[in-house]
């Protein structure tokens, strides 16, 4: 199991991430307290999946670095989003190898919002909390950087 | 002898009948059988497009109560929706938090469920409003259709979250969150109009004006179009939302902030439970 920080800005998730945080990820909170800058990858092993509104939790422990282990909190969406999204409530049990993609917390804790589960399946559960359902689309002006321009952040609270 | 006597008969009835005015035709939405000429608004559910909050930044100028309230006015982190117990902000703001409305019919009677907090509003149709409604966070609503639009006025508010605009140079893109505007209370006259329409057979529009003379010299016409898309079958059909999550990190309106717990702690806790 790795623990793998990104820091690059990646435009289109970066967009899909700020598209979701207004649009369709039926909204409890806003996204300020998740830095949707940044992609951070885990591969852990659940915990609990807590199918619930207004929010769904994904808790899974990862190997750090130092060879110790450290529990994260993985904010999804409700559970009507998830559903029209594909997820389901038996779809992850503890003891399943996951890995994950989140936008993590800003001040460093262990705590992310939830955008793509990949199962040891190879089944990937995606347009979960941070991304939006197929067919939605990226309002003009947070889509992709045309090639070769530099990648914009969104405006980040 | 006879036929004199059912000649006066058949006069008689008919002075009868000429004496009740044919009975008026009964409104739309009066009917079972009206469902079938109403536009479809029913079938599958309706998930907004717009911004959680309104983007208009509105030309209809304050009264001076509200610009003295405005003057000293602090933004918030966020809206106590995102709090504890999740207490709904109300109308028009819970119809646009993602999760998507369906519409049901009964005569005399359009339903919306909405999904974000499974709340249902009640449009009583071609009605009057009650002398003194009690307050709710969804207000009493009646509605008629003016052709092929939804008119719904709604009143009797609670202590809903009122959104009276947008902050100064804060609206640069589509979205507006809670920092960026001024909510505020409202007064005792509240009154929203809606206009709902199918833009197309996949696409609703809610037109909405917002009257109250505590706030606005005018009433305030959201220049922001609230737009929602239909989902169709398995997508349409509506899910139950019940605030019962036991989150890591949670909105505390009292600081003003998003507190965060450490998910080893709320995942043991979480598990105790589990075991009982």
């Amino acid at each position: 199991m790795s623990l793998h920080f990104s820091t690059r800005i990646s435009g289109v998730l970066a967009a899909v991430l700020l598209a979701t945080a207004a649009l369709p990820a039926s909204a409890h909170h806003s996204a300020a307290p998740f830095d949707m800058t940044k992609q951070v990858s885990l591969q852990g092993t659940v915990e609990k999946w807590v199918w619930a509104n207004p929010h769904s939790w994904l808790y899974i422990r990862v190997a750090k670095p130092d060879g110790t282990q450290e529990v994260w909190g993985l904010e999804a969406g409700s559970t009507g989003m998830l559903a029209r999204s594909g997820w389901g409530a038996y779809d992850m049990k503890p003891g399943d190898k996951v890995t994950v993609t989140v936008a993590p917390e800003r001040d460093g804790k262990p705590i992310g919002l939830l955008n793509q589960v990949q199962l040891s399946t190879g089944r990937v559960l995606s347009a979960g909390a941070g991304a939006p359902p197929p067919g939605v689309d990226i309002p003009a002006g947070y889509g992709a950087p045309p090639p070769g321009a530099a990648p914009s952040a969104p405006p980040v609270r | 002898m006879f036929i004199k006597h059912k000649a006066l008969l058949a006069v008689a009835l008919c002075s009868t009948m000429l004496a009740f005015p044919a009975a008026a035709a009964e409104p739309l939405g009066s009917k079972w059988a009206d469902v079938t000429k109403l536009p479809d608004l029913f079938s599958g559910n309706w998930e907004s497009r717009a911004s959680f909050l309104d983007t208009s930044a509105s030309a209809v100028p304050f009264t001076p109560q509200a610009q003295a309230y405005i003057a000293h006015y602090k933004p918030i982190a966020d809206i106590p929706f995102a709090g504890p117990g999740c207490k709904t902000p109300g109308m028009p703001i819970i119809q646009r938090l993602g999760s998507p409305l369906k519409f049901f019919y009964e005569p005399g009677m359009i339903a919306i469920y909405i999904e974000n907090s499974s709340m249902t509003r009640f449009i009583k149709l071609n009605a009057k409003h009650s002398a003194q409604p009690n307050p709710t966070f969804l207000g009493e609503s009646v509605g008629h259709f003016e052709g092929d639009t939804l008119v719904v006025d709604s009143i009797g508010f609670d202590d809903i979250l009122l959104q009276y605009g947008v902050l100064p140079g804060k609206v640069t893109g589509p979205f507006v969150l809670p920092p960026d505007v001024i909510f505020g209370p409202h007064g005792p006259n509240l009154r929203m109009v809606e206009r709902i329409r199918l833009l197309d057979p996949d696409t609703l529009e809610d037109k909405l004006t917002i009257y109250d003379d505590t706030v606005w010299k005018q009433p305030f016409v959201s220049n922001a179009g609230l737009i929602f898309k239909r989902n169709h079958g398995d997508k349409g059909w509506p899910h139950e939302w019940v605030c019962s999550s036991d989150d890591t990190l949670t909105f505390d309106p009292a600081q003003d902030k998003t507190v965060t717990e450490d998910p080893a702690v709320v995942l043991k806790r979480l598990q105790q439970k589990d075991k009982h």
